[in-house]
């Protein structure tokens, strides 16, 4: 018998000695100390001046969430001290002897030990989470979700607790030796965090570091069963683990078959663990290979004529987690030829129970998704009418098969905590699904790794009828009616595709400017109708407003009759792609909306308004009324939906900075086109991009300076680099592109329709397009009608272009000279004329873009953050250089500008956005007032006759490359390690050897690069080797640019530079001030050389932070 | 010596016993620490005594349930030492040699943790007999102090207390007066002796030979594993009769003397030393016997079985 005596005495008394270890009670009051100013900055206010971090309190559930993740990550490794302890314990105290004469078990001894550690963790949780509801409790805006803390604790702290005593009492009882297990275990928990984190849906996580545990208030947890297994899995290895310990004890036990008596039990939670992470493993393993599956058959089928759906009727009853469908679909024939087998696809977790032909039940072959039909005659043209009857749930592991593994494999992490990825729910609740789950039987294959068809759109005409659980509401596109519980939905158009949300939502609607406009939000979510109150009125022309503002920016209608935002859960994910421009949060005229605008900034409108309140009483703001601050906020969170970028992702890792650009998923520009209007290419699958990516270049700005400083390059500067290596053919089928492939399409759209533009000339080109979308909307069409519209309009033939386009590697390059701007007088106006060569030195044709910002503002930081920018005015000219071409050009411009912004667009040059600056502008009276452009026969220098230069990029550059760092240097500095062949420029956290980085400042042909690194002894050293011809005396010149970095940009860059010229008579250390030195080049002075070749050096020993090394001239006298 | 028949006088009463058969314990490292020890104990008061590493300890666990024993049998109450942990365990109260450290427990839980697991379940009963156990070893005050900022006296008594927490059957104490100066070391006797009236068996293992002369009734010497002499410490002593001189010598033949034999006092005097030695005859010293104490007889005893020293 067991007793309970026994085991509750020794768990009190290990209570008692470990609440009273210093180590313990210092790990405590650490984390109480470390949570409590935690929860006070995210909860209470943080640094920008809002109420508290948004990201925590907009689910209530996080605050308990985020909280035990950061305990749990401690307590997990202070456990394992404090595990192993007791056994060391035992071993060492002489006094452990008159315990273990005493009649009780070892199981019991073991499991009032393990009881008495894991009640220890279990009150520190409690505090903490007492301490983190005392903080929910007084924080604004933000309700208690109760239940939420015990469902965290449950699933975090508790199955880790069990697994990581138990396996420290067990690595104790093996190795004997605190220490070592100590260390060990720590290893064990670096491999889970830092190299098996994400393996196998999160399966080695332990601690629930990553595995995602969000819980949403529409679905609660988006997985729950994996958690389930997986943290069940942990609490048996663990309690497998105590029993194993059991058996190892070093005391005699009670019975002399004891100790193997618990080796069943042991057994039995071990292979109990293991089933579940088999479970756990193998349902990962088999949507890996259903996705593999799905693709191999969809290539196979790739050659199966794709029949047209022109129509959609739906029929589909909601009960439970299961759906139950009824899809009538009316179908032709587009081809030339008769078409005899003919393919569908449709999720494969729905079953098909009946396939009627023109009413006739026919047998088809369901193989994975695709419904099979062989031997059904369609003449060309000719239509029919196919029926599916189909039930069940759905598959998500059939969505996003262009997706690769680990792209879908990485987390979703948002701030602290993690998000699971879901494409499609079905539950009792709530229900999701979008055209990428394939709800609804879609002609032709999905994605295969050759079949392309799933991205061709058929516009068909949809109708929907919905029955689900009284007290929810459906959502669809179309007119909506309801009927005896019945929801229909009927369109007027065609549509590419339809969603369907049921939930329990509360509807709020209006009218703007003849537009419906439709809200659905979850019934405890209404945080801005009270918010926005005093304002209410002037919400609708705001909205209006904001529309036609976006309209009148990319020149485009919006195509729908109506506009629905809908709140759906928070896992609700989607994939950027490359053969498809729109997220599935954008569905036509519907966007889902993350619930309560989780991650999203811009919908925080208290937090806005308390940040505006904040800063404006520095600012220029105070003047601002409580109401239009509150319009503010408002017109911010439109403008959220108006721009192509997200905030980029900005995190520290390993001491470097990394930025990653973030699209928008919630950009409205596929409204606008992806959803109305569609180009098919067969041979071209992109073309439809090219042509999105046209029509939306002009809303989107340029790179954003900041960022560029801080990483080195842009997303365009690779794919510009990316583009020199490799055709755009071969970028679209690179998976490892994926995140520069939009940046790609960009500059390659751009190209493509500016040689039209320069035929058509701008005007008449904008009309054409204008006209031939209104032509194709709601439906589709194909490159060759395009091809044959601008042959009719514009006589180019654009298909033979392409197809170069396709497979060329090249590109063009630019040098840009002679740069001057003055003011003139044009008649009696006052204007500013600015004239500078261009030579595009490459052999491919290609265009720039010429930016002139007049007036003040415009520095760095605007654009998303200054809330649109929409006031600069900005004075954009294209240009146009055939291959080996020289050009001058000559703008008038009405103001004045304080710089010129060449945008190289697809080229060689990096950086690929040039920023020049004119100094002061004066009055030339003499200057004769000229806008034009033209073509010149000597292209632009960079070196004159006499003059002898080495840059950095050339191979001659060369620099001490010196390893002095000691083992644990190289282990935790990580700084210089940076594959990128250019890093940003960062004066605080400098390279230790010399790195290269780019800036319109520096020199060089394309590349505008210099190498830098952070001062030292001056060991580290720089090289120039300048050829020259013949000996003599030369007068050696550095270029030097002073790059200020931040706020300080007017105070000078303190310090030296100290060169070492070797020349005939030996060597001579010069040595430049920076304060004294021109930006630009400087003299060093002039040398006698007899040799060929010229060496300088530039040390690395400075006042300055940072050394940059650039290039030298030589010129002869 | 006459028994009473206590069962007969006492119906409740269980008689305790121990048969210790052909006990042999090797240690893996070769080193053979008990030899074919055969034994009865009965209740009373058991010495054992020997010298150091004699093999007292090794026997003392695996009374104990400490250590598992080589070979042999080993049978307490009736029950298999080997077979019946749980109910050996329940009787026992013990007190190693070594006790000095503590986890972070004050005096007065760590003996409630004692007594706790010595089956006291009724918490009140439970805090009534570990006040008294602290009262009667003289902790009652130091009750709150941390177990172990106690004295090394302290911590010795708080053995004490722990090991007889609970009533236990059998008592087995390893030198349980080292470190306790000479009061604490008669009132610990004589706490012992109370208690060796009861029907228990105390199991006391120690090198000091007053600890057992002055409270056993039985005694057991063990050496080199071996057991050199079971019985009473007066059948011990009778065996020591005739063989302890009390020698008056000159400086000169003291220092002789001290060569030959063992000398177990020496006292100065105005002619020179007055000695006591143990010797089977004192050829050509001028001396006499004096009856043996048990101190004589251990040395003795150990004497003739470690040098097979016979008189000269």
């Amino acid at each position: 018998m067991i007793s309970v005596h026994n085991i509750t005495s020794i768990a009190k008394y290990e209570i008692t000695t470990l609440l009273r270890s210093w180590f313990f009670r210092i790990f405590a009051i650490f984390a109480i100390v470390v949570l409590f100013f935690f929860n006070l900055a995210t909860q209470i206010f943080d640094g920008g001046g809002g109420p508290g971090n948004v990201n925590i309190k907009v689910l209530p559930s996080i605050i308990p969430y985020v909280n035990l993740i950061l305990l749990n990550t401690v307590q997990a490794i202070i456990a394992i001290f404090l595990a192993s302890d007791f056994l060391k314990r035992d071993k060492k105290l002489d006094t452990t002897d008159v315990i273990y004469i005493r009649s009780m078990s070892n199981g019991e001894y073991v499991a009032g030990k393990t009881i008495g550690n894991l009640v220890v963790f279990i009150i520190l949780n409690l505090i903490i989470l007492s301490e983190a509801l005392i903080f929910n409790l007084i924080a604004e805006d933000v309700a208690v979700n109760w239940i939420a803390y015990l469902n965290y604790f449950l699933i975090i702290s508790l199955p880790t607790l069990i697994f990581i005593l138990g396996l420290s009492f067990f690595v104790m009882s093996i190795l004997k030796n605190q220490a070592i297990t100590f260390i060990l275990l720590l290893g064990y928990v670096a491999i889970t965090i830092f190299y098996l984190n994400t393996k196998y849906y999160f399966l080695f996580d332990y601690m629930a570091y990553s595995i995602p545990l969000l819980k949403s208030d529409f679905i609660g947890f988006g997985n729950i069963q994996a958690i389930l297994i997986h943290r069940g899995m942990y609490a048996c290895f663990g309690v497998g683990f105590i029993f194993l310990t059991i058996s190892l004890l070093k005391r005699l036990p009670q019975s002399p078959f004891s100790n193997k008596v618990t080796l069943i039990p042991a057994l039995i939670f071990f292979a109990a663990g293991i089933w579940l992470g088999e479970k756990h493993v193998s349902t990962f393993v088999r949507n890996q290979n259903l996705r593999e599956d799905i693709r191999t058959l969809n290539d196979a089928n790739q050659t199966v004529p794709r029949l047209k759906v022109t129509g959609y009727q739906i029929d589909l009853i909601h009960t439970g987690d299961k759906l139950e469908v009824t899809a009538k679909l009316k179908v032709t024939n587009p081809h030339q030829e008769a078409v005899n087998d003919f393919v569908f696809s449709l999720n494969p977790g729905l079953n098909v129970s009946k396939v009627r032909y023109n009413g006739q039940e026919i047998a088809v072959k369901r193989e994975l998704h695709l419904i099979e039909f062989s031997g059904t005659k369609l003449e060309p043209g000719e239509t029919a009418e196919l029926e599916f009857d189909y039930s069940g749930t759905l598959n998500e592991a059939a969505s996003y098969l262009d997706v690769d593994d680990k792209t879908l494999q990485e987390a979703y992490k948002a701030f602290m905590f993690q998000i699971d990825k879901r494409s499609a729910i079905v539950s009792p609740d709530f229900v999701l699904l979008t055209r990428e789950c394939n709800w609804y039987p879609i002609a032709g294959t999905s994605f295969g790794k050759q079949s392309k068809q799933w991205a061709q759109k058929q516009f068909s005409n949809f109708e929907v009828s919905v029955k689900t659980k009284p007290g929810l509401t459906v959502v669809s596109q179309g007119k909506s009616e309801q009927k005896d519980g019945t929801f229909r939905f009927t369109n007027k158009h065609n549509l590419p595709q339809i969603s369907l949300v049921i939930g329990n939502y509360t509807e709020k609607t209006d009218t703007i400017d003849g537009l419906a406009f439709n809200l659905y939000v979850h019934p405890e979510h209404d945080y801005f109708t009270k918010f926005f109150e005093p304002v209410k009125d002037t919400i609708p022309d705001l909205i209006a407003s904001a529309l036609k503002d976006y309209e009148r920016k990319i020149d485009m209608f919006y195509p729908f009759e109506r506009f629905t935002l809908v709140e759906v859960p928070a896992q609700f994910y989607s994939y950027p792609r490359t053969l498809i421009g729109e997220r599935e949060q954008v569905q036509p005229e519907t966007i889902l909306f993350p619930e309560k605008g989780l991650l999203i900034p811009e919908s925080d409108f208290n937090g806005s308004v308390k940040r505006m309140e904040r800063w404006g009483g520095r600012g220029s703001d105070v003047q601002s009324t409580p109401e239009e601050k509150k319009i503010m906020a408002f017109n911010n969170f439109l403008s959220m939906f108006t721009q192509a970028a997200a905030r980029p992702d900005i995190n520290r890792s390993q001491g470097e900075l990394q930025i990653e650009e973030k699209a928008n998923p919630l950009y409205c520009f596929p409204l606008f086109y992806n959803h109305a209007y569609f180009v098919q290419s067969d041979k071209w699958p992109i073309t439809d991009r090219i042509f999105e990516a046209y029509l939306r270049q002009s809303s989107e700005s340029g790179a954003m300076g900041f960022m560029r400083d801080m990483q080195g390059m842009t997303e365009n500067e690779q794919a510009n680099l990316a583009l020199l290596d490799y055709s755009f053919a071969e970028l679209l089928d690179d998976p490892s592109k994926v995140k520069i492939i939009d940046n790609v399409i960009q500059l390659k759209g751009q190209s493509l329709f500016s040689i039209i533009k320069r035929k058509a000339g701008d005007e008449a080109f904008n009309d054409f397009m204008f006209n031939f979308l209104k032509s194709i909307k709601f439906n589709s069409t194909t490159i060759g009608d395009f091809n044959t519209r601008i042959q009719q309009q514009f006589n180019t033939d654009l298909l033979p272009y392409m197809e170069k386009w396709f497979r060329s590697k090249d590109l063009p390059g630019y040098l840009i000279g002679g740069l001057s701007a003055v003011n003139v007088l044009d008649g009696d106006r006052l204007k500013t004329m600015v004239k500078f060569r261009i030579s595009n030195t490459e052999k491919t044709e290609g265009i720039v873009l010429a930016q002139f910002r007049l007036g003040e503002g415009g520095g760095p930081g605007r654009g998303r953050f200054g809330g649109g920018g929409a006031n600069m005015e900005t004075i954009d000219k294209l240009l146009y250089l055939e291959g080996n071409q020289t050009k001058e050009v000559s703008y008038l411009l009405d103001g004045t500008p304080r710089n010129i912004t060449i945008n190289t667009l697809a080229s060689r040059n990096i950086p690929a956005e040039l920023r020049l600056p004119f100094g002061n502008v004066e009055q030339d009276t003499k200057a004769v007032p000229y806008e034009g452009e033209k073509v010149l026969d000597s292209p632009v220098r960079l070196v004159e006759k006499g003059e002898f230069i080495c840059d950095d990029e050339d191979s001659t550059f060369r620099f001490t490359r010196t390893e002095d760092y000691s083992l644990l240097q190289k282990l935790l500095i990580k700084d210089d390690q940076s594959p990128d062949r250019f890093i940003g420029f960062n004066t605080w956290h400098a390279p230790r050897t010399w790195r290269a980085t780019t800036n319109s400042s520096f020199f060089g042909k394309f590349i505008r690069s210099a190498h830098y690194i952070r001062s030292g002894d001056g060991n580290k050293k720089a090289i120039w080797s300048i050829p020259i011809k013949g000996q003599g005396t030369y007068e050696v010149f550095s270029y030097i640019v002073k790059i200020r970095q931040g706020r300080r940009e007017n105070q000078d860059v303190a310090g030296e530079y100290t060169y070492t010229i070797n020349h005939s008579e030996g060597k001579e250390e010069v040595v430049v001030d920076l304060k004294t030195a021109e930006d630009g080049w400087n003299s060093l002075g002039s040398f006698y050389f007899s040799g060929d070749t010229v060496k300088v050096e530039l040390g690395n020993k400075s006042v300055a932070k940072v050394v940059v090394a650039d290039a030298v001239k030589l010129v002869k006298q | 010596m006459y028994k009473i028949k206590s069962d007969v006088l006492r119906p409740n009463f269980l008689k305790v016993k121990i048969t210790i058969e052909n006990l042999n314990k090797v240690y893996s490292n070769g080193n053979q620490a008990l030899k074919d020890i055969n034994l009865e104990i009965n209740n009373g008061m058991f010495g054992l005594l020997g010298p150091n590493g004699a093999g007292k300890s090794s026997l003392m666990r695996i009374l104990v349930t400490l250590m598992q024993p080589s070979s042999g049998k080993v049978i307490m109450n009736g029950y298999d030492l080997t077979k019946d942990r749980e109910k050996i365990r329940s009787m026992l109260g013990y007190l190693p040699q070594d006790f000095r450290f503590f986890s972070h427990l004050k005096t007065y839980e760590f003996l409630d943790y004692a007594a706790r697991l010595a089956g006291m379940r009724d918490t009140r009963l439970r805090k009534q007999a570990v006040d008294k156990m602290l009262e009667e070893v003289g902790l009652f005050e130091a009750r709150d102090r941390q177990a172990n900022k106690l004295s090394g006296g302290m911590k010795r008594r708080l053995g004490i207390a722990q090991a007889l927490i609970n009533d236990p059957k059998i008592i087995i104490v390893d030198e349980p007066t080292t470190g306790l100066d000479p009061e604490e070391r008669i009132r610990f006797r004589n706490l012992l002796s109370t208690i060796s009236t009861q029907d228990v068996i105390i199991i006391l293992s120690t090198h000091i030979v007053g600890d057992i002369s002055s409270s056993c009734t039985d005694m057991a010497l063990l050496n080199e594993g071996g057991l050199a002499f079971t019985g009473s410490p007066d059948e011990l002593v009778v065996k020591a009769e005739g063989k302890v001189w009390l020698i008056q010598a000159t400086e000169e033949e003291y220092l002789e003397i001290n060569e030959k034999y063992p000398v177990i006092s020496n006292v100065p005097t105005s002619e020179g030393w007055e000695i006591q030695v143990v010797a089977d005859s004192i050829n050509g010293y001028s001396g006499h016997n004096i009856a043996p104490n048990l101190e004589h007889a251990y040395v003795y005893f150990m004497e003739s079985k470690l040098n097979q020293w016979t008189a000269i």
